[in-house]
């Protein structure tokens, strides 16, 4: 009880101070210049044309023919903003939690919590409020996205189908956002600073992105080492079976599981 | 509460690569009085309030504060410190960190915040509490985080260097706030101005080399009566020792190491002026001698004795 107690205050006060601190500012000026653009281009009629047939055949050649198929089957709009956000979670979700455990051990502030509260509220908290941001952003974008593919839906499309896609694909997104979060408190926890954190985490995921793309893998040893990362899932979240999306989101807990774990083992052996 | 042991350590020890910053402390602690904890740079101090804390763990031997190893939950809101380097959020007004602070030792939202300020106003920052911390002085965010120690009604505030960094006057009231409250809790000083340590402790641990070397009431420690301590003009030559040791009553002569112009002479207070006759022959000797002199005090100052015992071996 106390310590849910405990958790809850943490995580007010993170809020609370991303909306002051400079890697918050961050992130929600990035997020929300990206967004603004994206938004305008989606508005403007962006989705609808990439599901004409002459763009179909560009879709598959960048990304895949699910894709291409998807654009004709689910709303245009919502699918171009799947793709999108799929393409720069990774990004954003090392932007909003690159902190979490890094400031508290790097400035040594945990040494005016750890009288008051556990280590393990501690990181759950920062955990906590990290993903928490991350979700109202994700909810937020993914409004934003469903309701401009209301506005501009094709005749004869129902509304409650765009909706009912929209809170899919946002749920979807939130969940892909997870396992980078988690991520991130091994690597915040393991660096104790911010922009070293940032540094190894982006950096650490482009260099293996680029490894993995360079590699002559085929067939299951391809299959397993794209895995190494939650991007491994993204394919499987662009497919428009929702048995597919579900055992995605599974993917994504199980990868959660995992890192939170050895953030666990490396910010409770720190000396603080 | 007096007489109940507030820390008690066994063989403890901690290692940073090959250095032992602690080494087999075996240490009791009651509460009561507050207690320093002394020692020159690298002694270990901070490494033991440290693990105390839970800020670091012992490599060795066992530690228990208040009855329970120091990470405990039940210690939580019970035990305080002022951490010597730790450092408030940047771009957050000092009242919600503090506030925050309250909250997480179990005060409602609107209690915290009230928490904040009548800790704000005991260190007589009252008019800070809407800054961030990086719009003050160093001595503020010292006063602010001596703040935070006293929020709620912590059994044990452990100390870290209270007064490094404070002007003497608010360094005079940060030691009344200490006097004040020392009826209520425990206090545990470190600090590097033993004059503070002397006014504000009855007993003292003193660490050297992550050893202890005493601990004992400073009223036990700082003799008053039996010794001579002379701060004088150039070093004195070691012929003095003889010619001090000749005099009747002077059991022991010690000289500053080079550069220190120290003396300090020891002798049998046997009572009915006899210390005054002693001194008086002391001072004959020194002046016979050419010893010049600034000052003399009767008696010797825990600088002094710490000086003393926390002087490395010659030769």
């Amino acid at each position: 009880m106390r310590a849910r107690r405990h958790i809850g205050v943490l995580i007010r006060h993170d809020l609370r101070y991303t909306l002051s601190s400079a890697r918050g500012l961050l992130f929600l000026v990035f997020f929300l210049l990206f967004w603004t653009v994206i938004f305008a281009k989606l508005a403007g009629g962006l989705g609808e044309r990439l599901a004409t047939p002459q763009a179909g055949f560009l879709v598959s050649l960048l990304f895949d023919s699910s894709v291409a198929q998807l654009l004709q089957e689910r709303p245009p709009t919502l699918v171009a903003y799947l793709v999108i956000t799929a393409t720069l979670t990774p990004l954003f979700a090392m932007l909003a939690s690159c902190d979490q455990t890094a400031t508290d051990l790097g400035t040594r502030h945990i040494r005016f919590l750890i009288p008051r509260v556990g280590r393990a509220e501690i990181f759950v908290a920062r955990l906590l409020g990290a993903a928490a941001l991350m979700t109202i952003a994700q909810l937020l974008a993914g409004t934003t996205a469903t309701i401009i593919a209301v506005v501009t839906r094709g005749e004869g499309v129902e509304i409650g189908t765009i909706i009912g896609y929209g809170a899919q694909v946002t749920g979807l997104l939130v969940v892909y956002s997870l396992p980078i979060v988690a991520l991130m408190s091994l690597i915040s926890a393991a660096m104790a600073s911010i922009g070293l954190a940032l540094l190894v985490g982006i950096g650490g995921y482009a260099i293996l992105a680029v490894a993995l793309s360079w590699m002559p893998l085929e067939g299951t040893v391809a299959k397993v080492v794209s895995f190494l990362t939650p991007s491994g899932l993204k394919p499987y979240l662009l497919q428009p079976e929702l048995g597919t999306a579900l055992a995605t989101c599974g993917g994504a807990l199980a990868y959660v599981a995992l890192y939170s774990f050895l953030g666990w083992q490396v910010f409770r052996t720190r000396d603080a | 509460m007096a007489g109940e042991p507030i820390v008690r350590t066994e063989r403890l020890g901690r290692d940073f690569g090959r250095t032992r910053a602690l080494d087999g402390i075996d240490l009791t602690l009651a509460a009561g009085a507050p207690i320093g904890l002394v020692g020159p740079n690298g002694a270990g101090k901070t490494t033991f309030f440290s693990v105390l804390c839970g800020f670091l763990r012992p490599t060795r031997g066992s530690v228990e504060v208040l009855g329970r190893p120091p990470l405990h939950r039940d210690l939580h809101g019970r035990v305080a410190i002022l951490p010597q380097d730790a450092a408030f959020l940047k771009g957050v007004p000092v009242l919600s960190q503090l506030a925050m602070l309250a909250e997480l030792q179990g005060f409602s939202a609107a209690a915290a915040r009230a928490e904040a300020a009548r800790v704000l106003q005991m260190v007589l920052l009252a008019d800070a509490a809407k800054k961030a911390p990086e719009t003050l002085s160093h001595g503020m965010l010292k006063r602010i985080a001596i703040a935070q120690a006293f929020l709620g009604a912590p059994e044990l505030v452990l100390l870290d260097e209270p007064t490094a960094g404070l002007d003497p006057a608010t360094a005079s009231e940060m030691k009344n706030l200490i006097r004040s409250l020392d009826k209520e809790r425990t206090f545990i000083v470190s600090s590097h101005n033993l004059q503070d340590i002397e006014e504000l402790c009855g007993s003292v641990v003193i660490l050297d080399r992550g050893k202890i070397v005493e601990h004992r009431k400073v009223s036990e420690l700082v003799s008053r009566t039996s010794c001579l301590t002379f701060r004088l003009e150039a070093d004195a030559p070691d012929a003095i020792v003889a010619k001090l040791t000749a005099v009747p009553l002077v059991t022991r002569v010690e000289l500053g190491r080079p550069g220190e112009r120290r003396l300090a002479v020891h002798f049998r207070d046997e009572g009915e002026g006899a210390g005054n006759s002693t001194q008086i022959a002391v001072l004959q000797a020194l002046t016979a001698a050419g010893v010049g002199m600034i000052e003399m005090t009767r008696g010797q100052s825990l600088q002094d004795k710490v000086i003393e015992m926390t002087r490395p071996a010659q030769g």
